[in-house]
């Protein structure tokens, strides 16, 4: 398990932008998000993500923008800028290209 | 329950130590978080107490979440690193120019270490700003050695029965400045730890070796012996340029354990200089012994930052 964590934070960064390339989210959405779509496999702490975030956002791969819902809720929405598109294309490229050797390896034709 | 929501929030929020805006944000936006998730647990049956119960935890320690949200606003940069190496630099430069017997050198270099870490605090310590604090402290340890001096000259005129008015004066104002200057010291430290003790621990770092040296001055006969402390004065000139690295890499290291293992190495650093400052051979027991000291008092920050600071409060558990 200490393995699995391990692997999860350093690449949470491509998850988070991956996860905000299809539409913006707010960060209980984000957590939800993850746990659904790898059937449970991630689960990202709130501790994890949200400083996560707040780098991702330094950095202006991300940006955050209250919005308050009808019933007056306010909530943080994150989108991806054009510089945080062009990092999760190039983290993309790079992991598919990782995965494909390591399979090369690990499964040999 | 709720007044153990408010007390975790508002621990974060007195760890996080960045602009009034910014805090605000990271609340506001934890908070929101939190309501969230509760209402999801108690639609999913739980009370509000044992959801609250269920949910703190996993935010994870307040002085941790604050720490990583304080590291994602305050990313340092070459830059930062280059200003926090200066500190050290400035001071390799007065040693080995041997200018630190020139008092109009010493009074403008003191003046420029203070201003920068007044200036440093005003922007709420920036990542280059340790190093310089630390300096400002080392200030303290010379007018200590002063004040020792004072001491050590009007306590043998007070021991023949002369009370010159001046002579108690002196003695009075130096007796007084020794626990005046360790409680600086002491707040100094314990409000560097409450941020990050790593902090703490570099702003400690130039403290050793300038003790050490200065004991090596007093050994030697004092300030005005100046020519012959030559080679402490090499010996202290390389061990700044060498922290001067350390507080670099320290300040651009982007986890806590490499920020670490860069303390272990400045340590080191100090420990040989402060070897190669008492020229003497050493024995192994007093090598051992100096090496326990140093790495003790550089890393007695860590153990403030174990003590909560509301040690029999009712949230104390949570920290």
């Amino acid at each position: 398990m200490r393995d699995l964590a391990q692997l999860l934070k350093g690449n949470t960064d491509v998850l988070i932008l991956s996860l905000l390339e299809s539409e913006p989210m707010y960060g209980y959405q984000m957590i939800k998000e993850l746990e659904r779509r790898s059937q449970g496999f991630f689960h990202l702490g709130e501790g994890t993500l949200y400083p996560v975030l707040h780098r991702l956002e330094r950095g202006k791969l991300v940006v955050g923008r209250w919005r308050r819902l009808d019933g007056g809720q306010e909530r943080r929405y994150y989108s991806l800028t054009e510089a945080g598109e062009r990092r999760l294309e190039e983290q993309m490229t790079a992991w598919a290209r990782f995965s494909s050797a390591v399979n090369l390896i690990i499964k040999p034709a | 329950m709720a007044a153990d929501l408010k007390s975790y929030i508002e621990r974060v929020r007195a760890r996080l130590d960045l602009g009034t805006q910014e805090e605000d944000e990271i609340v506001r936006e934890l908070e929101t978080h939190v309501e969230e998730r509760l209402a999801e647990l108690e639609r999913n049956g739980l009370e509000r107490d044992r959801a609250l119960r269920q949910m703190l935890p996993r935010l994870g320690r307040p002085q941790a979440l604050a720490r990583e949200f304080r590291q994602a606003h305050s990313q340092a940069t070459w830059h930062d690193g280059l200003t926090a190496a200066a500190a050290f630099l400035l001071v390799a430069a007065l040693y080995a120019t041997n200018l630190w017997s020139y008092p109009p050198a010493v009074t403008g270099v003191a003046a420029l270490v203070v201003a920068v870490t007044l200036y440093g605090l005003w922007h709420r310590r920036p990542p280059w700003f340790y190093p310089w604090a630390g300096l400002a402290l080392t200030l303290l340890a010379f007018c200590g050695y002063f004040a020792f001096v004072l001491l050590a000259r009007a306590a043998q005129p007070m021991a023949d029965g002369q009370f010159e008015a001046l002579t108690v004066l002196g003695f009075a104002g130096a007796l007084l400045y020794m626990p005046l200057a360790l409680i600086i010291v002491a707040s100094c430290i314990r409000a560097a730890s409450r941020r990050d003790w790593l902090d703490a621990s570099l702003m400690l770092s130039p403290t050793a070796p300038v003790v050490v040296w200065l004991a090596a001055l007093h050994q030697h006969g004092g300030i005005y012996e100046a020519p012959s402390m030559a080679a402490a004065d090499s010996a202290l000139a390389m061990t700044f340029v060498l922290m001067a690295v350390a507080a670099a890499l320290f300040v651009r290291a982007g986890t806590r354990t490499l920020k670490l293992a860069t303390l272990i190495g400045a340590a080191t650093i100090a420990l040989l200089a402060i070897s190669a400052v008492d020229g003497a051979q050493i024995s192994l027991e007093v090598l051992i012994a100096r090496t326990v000291l140093l790495f003790g008092f550089l890393f007695s920050p860590a153990l403030l930052d174990m003590i909560p600071a509301h040690p029999f409060g009712p949230t104390a558990k949570q920290d």
